[in-house]
């Protein structure tokens, strides 16, 4: 899979939550650690997203706020 | 008349030259030169302007015009050319007769602002108009016409016919839709970051991205960290992409080679203008 954006993680589908036009999906990158995408219903239904499936999360660079305490 | 004796007259000279600079708009000195030189290194010597500020802003009115303004014609032992068309011809005509106008009305404006006791500064005035005009500091604005409207509970899908065949999809929350009176047929402009859209070049995975347009690469401005990549789409549209040198690298991109632009529908804002 080639992409410009820089983090292209691998998961697997946790939880849907479907909308009206947006789709709430929760993928599990690793035991305890959960990553929350919006989509908009219709990319939703492009990829036959469901519970259990192996997906990718895409973020890019520029898109990742830092924080430190 | 001597000018010493004319205080009045002195004012109005140099406001004259002020207002002359605010009207002369780089955008239409260049279309004048496209025009006159038929190629745009040619037409950018001479005014001067780089390149490369040339070409961004022939790509910019390009997407914010309903017709076509600039026709590039790539190829040819000279490289190709740079061509108006009839419509920028008619922008042009329209614009210098408006600036004659303008001009005269201002000088009008000046006189009776001169005799009144409330006076304002013609200059604070000229200033305010030009801010409240749209501006942004977002790469990419195409224009386009609402093509389908879905509403959610709380978010807006508007798509806009930006070309014949190019569509842009935008999610705005339903507040903004109702706040912009978003209806069938109506002309927006949506405006979307560079650093907001990522590039991929083949179709082989599904990507959750409501735009995912067709183009070919058209310009590579490599810098320290990000470069900066021109994608020429349909209908004589184009977008500026930023992403990282290392992205960049990884895809080996290439002028001329076929990607496509990808982002959501939550990335683009619209803006309605009066």
């Amino acid at each position: 899979m080639k992409l410009s954006a820089r983090n292209t993680i691998a998961a697997k589908v946790l939880r849907i939550n479907e909308g009206a036009v947006n789709v709430e999906v929760v993928m599990e990158i690793s035991p305890g650690v959960e990553i929350v995408s919006i989509i908009t219903k219709h990319a939703f239904e492009n990829l036959n997203l469901e519970v259990g499936a192996q997906a990718y999360a895409v973020i890019k660079s520029s898109n990742v706020m830092i924080a430190t305490e | 008349m001597a000018k010493k004796n004319n205080p009045m007259g002195a004012a109005k000279l140099s406001f004259s030259a002020d207002i002359g600079q605010f009207l002369t708009d780089n955008r239409i000195r260049l279309l004048d030169a496209i025009g006159e030189y038929g190629s745009l290194s040619a037409a950018a010597r001479s005014l001067p302007m780089s390149y490369k500020a040339a070409w961004d802003a022939v790509n910019a009115m390009n997407n914010i015009s309903d017709k076509e303004l600039v026709i590039r014609s790539t190829g040819g032992r000279n490289g190709g050319g740079t061509q108006l068309t009839p419509y920028a011809k008619k922008l042009i005509n329209m614009y210098r007769a408006m600036e004659v106008e303008y001009q005269r009305s201002l000088e009008r404006l000046h006189q009776a602002m001169a005799d009144s006791s409330e006076a304002m500064d013609i200059n604070d005035f000229r200033r305010l108009m030009t801010r409240l005009h749209f501006n942004s500091s977002a790469r990419n604005q195409l224009l386009g016409v609402v093509s389908s409207i879905t509403i959610g509970a709380v978010s807006v899908i508007v798509e806009l016919k930006v070309g014949d065949r190019l569509h842009i999809s935008a999610a705005i929350p339903k507040e903004a839709a109702e706040s912009l009176d978003i209806q069938y047929g109506q002309e927006l402009l949506a405006v979307v970051n560079s650093s907001q859209m990522i590039l991929h070049a083949n179709e082989t995975f599904k990507l959750s991205a409501d735009n995912q347009l067709k183009g070919i690469v058209r310009h590579i401005h490599p810098g320290a960290v990000c470069s900066d990549i021109n994608v020429e789409l349909s209908d004589q549209k184009s977008l500026d992409i930023t992403i990282t040198e290392e992205s960049c690298a990884e895809l080996g991109l290439v002028i001329g080679q076929p990607i496509i632009v990808s982002f959501n529908a939550s990335s683009v804002i619209l803006c309605r203008y009066e």
